[in-house]
């Protein structure tokens, strides 16, 4: 067996490479999530007394969506072109391939994730640069990461990949967005780490059961 | 060099994560301070029978329906048993 | 008849009968609630409906688990035929809880965490069915299902637990290691004996799906058979 860390690094740079040359994913979360935010801009209105109780909701449902779309594009070089089988045939560990898959598209969703803010800052005249934001979005994200990538390589083999994905991640990640948009409010609000700690804590306990679940069960997904 | 073997590890932290998210959940449930009442409308008891007829009716048509849909399915299975044993005859016949 | 016949049929008699006296109960023998009036006795199938597809879901979890476990079809039929019945028993949930709210509370819907919780649970074993039947054939879409079966289960908890977690409209959890709501004590035994009733209505129905679906199976192979005897597809049906 192959050593575990170089795996996945070497995995996660494969990613990052091909990502380099065609900025699929990113370019996909970035123009879904802007499009988002602008949309519910516009649609709920220039009020300011509207603004702020939305714009959390507003930030999370942006991320969400835009997040499946990246993770819908995780797999899809792989099973299209083969790739999966030749890693599969290599010694490597499968947490190995699922640590890295993951890893990839966190990455990538927090890059996006990371561009997205400026641009909501102006819609939504909200500072979105607090630590304590930048932390839920990073814990969030894990959690998407994590489930996102096993159902990712659920869903390419079924038979309408765009439909099932959604249909899987969506409804398992809602207490990550439910955790995520309290303590999101909570932060824009000026609140303390004391006042978010309930929402903070389940964000965290679902990523560790999200984590160790996923790199359990992807090896069962593999299998041909 | 033995290789690193990760499936000990994972199996702690699965047992641990099992462990801590079921034990984190009531402990989170012991923060929370509201308890709720609902606030119902009360007025002539007699008003809302539409309502508590809809939900018994709903239930059993909703039981009822399963049932024949899973009678539906044995007797589409009956029937395809028929038609693969007159293939076996047939396929008898020509041999 | 066979000694499994007998028993089922026996099965069904018992939970004929029980359902009868509970419906006596119901309607003539528990006292009227005096805040909500009649329309209260709907709490005896909402609240059952509830913990029977609890116990449903946990039982998609076993099969799941014994599945990827062992890898025996048995597990597989198990995990199906309990999160079918599962989908079933949560619609009436929503549906019930939908009809019980529009007079209570004014409206027929809102946004609080255990209703957006429970009908998140039903959106994950509808995702359930979906994925069995948009996988390719073999042994993979059982596996697939089999990862959901479990992961999904965490909702379970999740739902139950929501009351407490959060703040919400919904009444409180009454039975169970959350328990803090208080009820009169006959409305308490007939709540129990309710939800006795459609546990055995459940597993009635679990014990006729699971050998539906083994029997489906079964003809399925046969008919894999039949095809490779005649060199022909089969078009039948």
């Amino acid at each position: 067996m192959t050593k575990f860390w170089p795996t996945v690094a070497a995995l996660m740079w494969k990613d990052i490479l091909l990502e380099l040359r065609t900025k699929d994913i990113v370019i996909s979360i970035l123009a879904f999530a802007l499009l988002s935010l602008i949309i519910f801009n516009f649609a709920l209105g220039p009020s300011p007394q509207i603004t702020p109780v939305v714009a959390p909701g507003v930030l999370w449902v942006a991320f969400t969506f835009a997040g499946v779309l990246g993770l819908t594009r995780a797999f899809v070089l792989e099973k299209d072109q083969g790739n999966l089988v030749g890693l599969l045939i290599t010694p490597t560990s499968r947490e190995a391939i699922y640590v890295g898959k993951m890893l990839g598209s966190l990455f990538f969703m927090l890059m996006s994730e990371i561009i997205l803010l400026p641009a909501f800052a102006v819609l939504f005249n909200i500072s979105p640069f607090r630590p304590e934001l930048l932390l839920i979005i990073l814990l969030a994200t894990i959690g998407f990461a994590s489930i996102g990538t096993l159902f990712s390589a659920i869903a390419i083999n079924t038979r309408s990949r765009e439909i099932m994905l959604p249909m899987l991640f969506l409804p398992i990640v809602v207490p990550i967005i439910i955790g995520a948009v309290m303590a999101s409010s909570t932060a824009f609000e000026g609140g303390s780490w004391s006042d978010m700690t309930k929402s903070v804590q389940l964000i965290a306990v679902f990523d560790v059961v999200a984590l160790v679940f996923s790199a359990f069960a992807f090896e069962h997904v593999l299998q041909e | 060099m033995k290789p690193f073997s990760l499936k000990p590890l994972v199996t702690l932290l699965v047992v641990s994560a099992i462990f801590v998210s079921t034990a984190a959940i009531p402990a989170l449930a012991q923060q929370d301070i509201s308890v709720q009442v609902t606030n119902a409308e009360s007025g002539d008891t007699e008003t809302n029978l539409p309502y508590l007829f809809a939900v018994y009716s709903i239930t059993w048509i909703a039981f009822f329906a399963y049932l024949y849909y899973m009678s539906q399915r044995q007797r589409n299975l009956r029937s395809e048993v028929e038609e693969l044993r007159q293939i076996l005859a047939e396929k008898e016949g020509k041999d | 008849m066979s000694i499994g016949m007998v028993l089922k049929n026996g099965l069904f008699v018992v939970c004929a009968t029980m359902m009868l006296v509970i419906l006596y109960l119901i309607f003539m023998w528990v006292p009227t609630d005096n805040i909500q009036g009649t329309v209260q006795r709907i709490m005896y199938f909402h609240v059952s409906v509830a913990w029977v597809a609890f116990l449903a879901f946990f039982i998609v979890l076993v099969g799941s688990v014994g599945y990827l476990w062992k890898g025996t079809s048995k597990w597989d039929h198990l995990a199906y035929s309990a999160a079918e019945i599962g989908v079933l028993l949560t619609t009436l949930l929503l549906i019930t809880g939908i009809l019980w709210a529009k007079p209570i509370w004014g409206v027929w819907w809102t946004w609080e965490p255990r209703l957006t919780t429970s009908l998140m649970l039903w959106l994950i074993y509808v995702a359930y069915l979906m994925l069995r039947a948009y996988s390719p054939p073999g042994n993979q879409g059982a596996r697939y299902a089999a990862v959901l079966g479990i992961i999904g289960f965490i909702d379970v908890p999740i739902v139950y637990y929501s009351v407490k977690l959060w703040r919400t409209v919904h009444p409180q959890v009454i039975v169970g290691p959350a328990a803090s709501g208080s009820l009169d004590s006959s409305m308490r035994i007939l709540l129990f004996l309710t939800v006795a009733t459609f546990t055995v209505l459940f597993v009635y129905l679990l014990i006729d799906r699971v050998s539906l679906r083994k029997s489906e199976d079964e003809v399925e192979w046969v008919r894999g058979i039949a095809e490779q005897a005649s060199h022909l597809p089969l078009s039948l049906r």
